[in-house]
């Protein structure tokens, strides 16, 4: 053992001889998260504390797992998780999609003037907050008023208003459009940066080999942005417990919905709010999303590396 | 690898270390509430004479726990008040949410000097973050005759028996001359609100049970089914979010009660119940889901935000609700603005007997306890901000904190404080009143309520005058139908009944109270449920699912912790 | 290239759709626009979609009323410039390390920093950790706590992977340094994806509010966003489950903000940033690799 170590170790510190300046560089890096991200570590004892704040760590009781068996065994932690994820992978699938498709489209437009307002415009919703989006999407979908419903009675495609904002089996579906409304421009943007490191020879190679538009943009657009869509699809993989806050906060307070909407993070902030563990409770919850992404994270990674993609680590 | 094992072990370490320091520092022995600080000094009637001396400048910091805007540097005000007691308050008020930045500072102890507690008093009472005030308060003369009366609800606040918070509102001053009466604010509480017009309409008739509200409702919808070209909109029920109470807090005005929030409180033996599943309360939403099933409400009223429901109000198409005003007043300002005066609303004392109750229409005991701001225990001179606050309880401070400056925002006409209609209209603009009035001092602060020694109402907007001279016609005619002064006369004046209201001991509850999630629980199985039960087909069924679950929660650990506060805040 | 008669029915159909596009995504901005010019009070009345029905500045004066704003507007400019600039560099030269497969710490540091975007730690460790770092109350807190970001960084570092690796190792073997290698060769190279970074912090710092309101809550560091935030969050005030029967004070009847102020404070505190994207547009453009080989 002892004489085998010996050779990879020797070949070690030659690469790091070799990679000086490489190491010298990455150590204010790894100072900086060391400082930023890990240092405050210390916090998460909060989730094993029946914490108060304005005592000291010393002072605080202990309390064990206390604060993730409440949130395991609260009837209402798997309906929120259930809650969580239909919305997030409706959010993912929707926003990728679109997201790509737009770019792609987009690059398809000739007029130079004509797409930089495209995008210009595209983006514009990311920039209003959830409040001011959220009281458009109620007015657009509301009976009283609420243009969709106008078209849809006007068209005779229904006969009666359909009450949007009152039906739980509607609401994911809204949260998830919403959410592309505001956000498909906004997330078409790294697509587009990352088109332009395609070589312009392989267009014109595949236009003499024959393929057509379309053919163009599944053959060679979409292969060339490809490790950008795995490298992202992998990090938002890792945040799938994020389904959001403001937007089924704001959307989805009613009794009527209420069941459908509650995410985690709505469920931990009720949970918590206004009682003494309202901190160690967040921050037990918090540990709980952060083992799940992990999780998700490197099995993400393993299967793109199977499959001889781009791995994120 | 092995590299990366040694550094791992190396972070925690010093991971452990900082944490050690970075928690253990902070906190220590400023966070015992200094009682020495407060100390009685050797001051010699502090506030007698405030104008004798040039005071040093100070300024205190304050976080107020609530909404808020701060005053801009100029306001003349604020900059007189600078002059008068030679104290700047610099304010924060809350922007995001409590829990987080009020929690922060609670951990790291960094207090400003003073804090308007707000919602977030049973948090800062449990940090020990305010300097007991028992001992000091008797030294300022405006103080004391402001408390004393009360020192019995200040102290039963907080768990240790002493004196943290300083109640903002509700002290009220009467010269009992036999017209304290026409200087009461408009009742704004909660009630059945209903348009004038459909009284008007039904010959000035007063419905006075829950069924002839409904089937008034009935009749003047079937002959006016639309309003102003769009749809007639009976009954609204307001649930969204915090603002449920229009959903739920009717029952128990309908068997005669005041608004205790979640619970009834027997007067006599003070016991208290949960109601929302009680037969009462089945009654009543029993009698929603027959007005749901007529038509007489609309199913989006559930799903309305706040917006959309002032909205609904503005057109003047909704003719009644259960509500409370304040809540809905900024629609009803539209109406007012438009002249639709017949469009606004008045309470009734709908009950189940069919004898008028008072809703929340109480007589005023003076304070509540638990409602206002403390002095933290980081603040810098404790005894010049409690001299500040004596100031401003000066009839003199106090009239240019809520009249302004005689000659430029009101005059004196023989005695009385009257306001010129330009002045009255620069002090409905809330821009004006941010940059010209001190009402943001003032409503951070102790105040003169009621009247003050020379007659005259402690606020421009109680100065009977100005209210009868402001009365629209069609308001005097409807009133005088009924014989009334006021849309307050609708609803007869109750007795206070000797405890503090229910509300207010939920919102001063410790933060560990055992009941607090129980509280939550309840809360949430009935903003969840209620508008299913009220638009369900099956009412009996839909009541009974939800009565269930209500059972599986242990609500009367609320109940006895709820009887066990009335016990120790009720009037001795 | 000839195009055919389906090539340009495609176009065509592109270009359409793409209209709706623009009205679909335009409207928000636009009703937003079209609130903050009504008169406050009729905006309760809702439906107001494509043209003011009263019309007033008066809304625009509101926000505009105090100093304050200008202060806040000095104070975001400032954090966005310097975040977007440090940022970018910093983020750029740790990709282009990471992006060495054969530097020995890659794969450590790479999920060193990767899990920095998973882990959270909680406000209160963070607020005692800015405190012992002196950043409370310091205009450093807008900029510290987000000088590289590890999303950022994998972002590049994607970019980069996609560049014929030869360039660099032809600079190597020349005897670059990687710092010269970073500046030479990598930075120019990667513009377009670098020209993101810096669209998406600048954005992230300009709308960032929360650091004000924990961090640095005083005045004179306030940002546009802080201000736009005190008056959008007084409509949105309430907590979860709160029981508060209690707004019966005069306070909350001077509170009340309309919709149209809130939109006017939106459109203020938006406008500036919008601008950004059409500036840094011009760098999406494909790179000439030749070009920087020299």
């Amino acid at each position: 053992m002892a004489i085998k170590e010996l050779s990879p170790r020797k070949e070690f510190y030659k690469n790091l001889v070799k990679q000086k300046e490489l190491v010298l560089i990455s150590i204010p890096f790894f100072i900086y998260f060391f400082i930023f991200s890990y240092l405050p570590l210390w916090g998460l004892t909060m989730a094993f504390q029946n914490y108060k704040p304005g005592k000291t760590f010393f002072e605080q009781e202990w309390i064990g797992f206390k604060h993730f068996e409440n949130l395991f065994t609260d009837p209402d932690f798997y309906r929120v998780m259930r809650n969580t994820l239909g919305m997030s992978i409706i959010n993912l699938v929707l926003s990728f999609v679109t997201a790509i498709a737009f770019a792609l489209l987009l690059n398809e437009l000739k007029g130079r003037i004509f797409k930089r307002v495209v995008q210009t415009v595209s983006y514009m919703p990311h920039f209003l907050s959830w409040i001011i989006v959220c009281g458009l999407v109620s007015n657009i979908l509301a009976m009283d008023g609420g243009i969709i419903n106008d078209i849809l009675v006007a068209t005779g495609l229904v006969s009666e208003k359909v009450h949007f904002m009152g039906e739980p089996n509607y609401f994911w579906w809204i949260v998830g459009f919403t959410n592309v409304w505001k956000s498909m421009g906004w997330n078409s943007i790294i697509y587009l940066a990352a088109i332009t490191s395609i070589d312009p020879a392989l267009y014109e190679a595949a236009s003499i080999d024959g393929y057509g538009r379309f053919g163009r943009m599944w053959h060679i657009t979409l292969p060339g942005i490809k490790s950008t869509i795995i490298v992202l699809l992998i990090m938002n993989a890792g945040w799938i417990l994020n389904a959001g806050f403001e937007i089924q906060y704001i959307l989805g307070s009613n009794g009527l919905v209420l069941d459908v909407s509650e995410t985690i993070d709505i469920f931990v902030l009720k949970r918590g709010f206004g009682r003494a563990g309202g901190f160690a409770f967040g921050t037990a919850a918090g540990m709980f999303k952060t083992v799940v992404s992990s999780i998700i994270l490197v099995l993400c990674n393993k299967i793109a590396g199977w499959v001889g993609e781009e791995k994120l680590i | 690898m092995k590299n990366a094992k040694i550094l791992v072990l190396l972070m925690v370490a010093v991971m452990a270390l900082t944490a050690l320091a970075g928690c253990g520092a902070p906190a220590g022995k400023e966070n015992q509430p200094s009682t020495t600080a407060a100390a009685p000094k050797e001051d010699p009637k502090p506030a007698e004479e405030p104008a004798e001396e040039k005071l040093e400048p100070i300024t205190f910091s304050m976080f107020v726990a609530g909404p808020g805007e701060v005053p801009p540097e100029d306001n003349k005000i604020i900059k007189k008040i600078q002059e008068i007691t030679g104290v700047t308050i610099d304010f924060e008020f809350l922007v995001g949410d409590m829990e987080q930045k009020v929690g922060i500072m609670i951990a790291s102890g960094d207090y400003p000097d003073l804090i308007g507690a707000g919602q977030a008093r049973g948090r800062f009472l449990n940090a020990g973050s305010f300097v007991a005030l028992d001992d000091s308060l008797p030294n300022y003369p405006n103080l004391w005759k402001h408390y004393e009366p009360f020192m019995d609800r200040l102290r039963s606040v907080s768990e240790d028996g002493k004196t943290y918070i300083l109640d903002i509102w509700s002290r009220q001053y009467w010269l009992n001359d036999g017209e304290d009466d026409f200087y009461e604010a408009d009742y704004n509480g909660p009630a059945f609100w209903i348009q004038k017009d459909v009284l008007a309409w039904d010959g000035y008739s007063y419905p006075k049970t829950p069924d002839q509200f409904f089937d008034l409702l009935e009749r003047y919808y079937a002959a006016h089914p639309t309003i102003d070209g769009q749809p007639t909109l009976p009954f609204e029920v307001h649930s969204q979010d915090w603002r449920s109470f229009c959903l739920k807090n009717a029952p128990q005005h309908l068997i005669g009660g005041r608004n205790e929030g979640d619970v009834v409180v027997d007067p006599d033996t003070l016991e208290v119940e949960i109601y929302q599943n009680k037969d009462y309360a089945k009654d009543y939403y029993g009698k929603l889901n027959e007005a749901f099933k007529k038509g007489l409400i609309n199913p989006e009223t559930f799903t309305r935000n706040y917006d959309q429901y002032l909205s609904v109000i503005s057109t003047g198409r909704v003719l009644a609700m259960f509500d409370q005003q304040w809540n809905f007043q900024d629609g009803e300002f539209v109406l007012i603005n438009e002249g639709k005066i017949n469009r606004t609303y008045v309470p009734l004392g709908i009950s189940y007997s069919g004898e008028l109750v008072s809703y929340n229409r109480v007589k005023n005991e003076g304070i509540i306890g638990g409602n206002g701001m403390g002095i933290s225990t980081k603040c810098k001179d404790v005894e010049r901000a409690l001299k500040f606050m004596d100031t401003l309880l000066e009839e003199d401070v106090h009239r240019l904190l809520y009249w302004g400056i005689e000659g430029e925002d009101y005059y004196v006409d023989n005695g009385r404080y009257r306001r010129t209609p330009e002045q009255k209209a620069n002090f409905d603009n809330p821009d004006w009143r941010l940059a010209n009035a001190g009402l943001v001092i003032g409503d951070q602060f102790p105040k003169l309520e009621g009247r003050y020694s020379n007659g005259n109402s402690t606020g421009a907007a109680t100065q009977p005058e100005e209210r009868l001279e402001n009365q629209f016609p069609y308001d005097k005619e409807f009133y005088g139908k009924y014989g009334f002064y006021t849309k307050s006369d609708f609803l007869p004046v109750m007795e206070h009944p000797g405890y503090p209201e229910v509300w207010s001991i939920f919102s001063t509850m410790e933060e560990d109270n055992v009941a607090k999630p129980v509280f939550d629980q309840i809360t949430d199985l009935q903003n969840r449920y209620l508008p299913g039960v009220i638009m369900s087909n099956d009412f009996d069924a839909a009541w009974t699912e939800y009565a269930n679950r209500y059972e599986s929660i242990d609500y009367p650990a609320l109940e006895a912790e709820v009887e066990r506060q009335i016990q120790e805040r009720k009037t001795k | 290239m000839k195009k055919t008669i389906g090539d340009r029915i495609i176009d065509a159909l592109i270009v359409l759709f793409m209209c709706i596009v623009v009205i679909v995504m335009l409207y928000p901005l636009w009703n937003t626009l079209v609130t903050s010019f009504n008169d406050a009070r009729d905006s309760i009345k809702g439906s107001l979609y494509l043209w003011p029905r009263e019309w007033t500045l008066f809304n625009y004066q509101s926000v505009f009323k105090t100093d304050k704003i200008y202060n806040a507007f000095i104070v975001s400019v400032a954090r966005t410039v310097i975040s977007m600039i440090l940022n970018v560099f910093l983020s750029g030269l740790l990709a282009y390390v990471l992006s060495n497969k054969e530097f020995v710490f890659r794969r450590f540091l790479t999920v060193f920093m990767v899990m920095t975007m998973y882990i959270n730690a909680g406000l209160i460790p963070q607020y005692f950790l800015y405190r012992n770092l002196g950043l409370i109350d310091s205009f450093w807190v807008y900029i510290l706590p987000s000088m590289v970001g590890a999303f950022n960084v994998i972002v590049i570092r994607t970019y980069i992977n996609s560049l014929p690796a030869s360039l660099m190792e032809s600079a190597r073997i020349d005897g670059a340094t990687e710092m010269t290698i970073y500046f030479k060769i990598v930075f120019p190279l990667c513009l377009p994806v670098l020209a993101t970074v810096a669209l998406w912090v600048a954005v992230g710092s300009w709308n960032s509010w929360f650091d004000s309101f924990i961090f640095a809550p005083k005045q004179d560091l306030s940002t546009l966003q802080y201000e736009m935030m005190k008056i959008l969050s007084s409509s949105m005030q309430s907590g979860v489950n709160q029981p508060d029967y209690l707004a019966e004070s005069q306070t909350s009847r001077s509170m009340v903000t309309p919709n149209s102020l809130r939109a006017a404070m939106t459109i203020v505190a938006t406008v500036p940033i919008l601008v950004v994207y059409p500036f840094l547009q011009k760098y999406f453009v494909t790179v000439n690799i030749g070009s920087v080989k020299e």
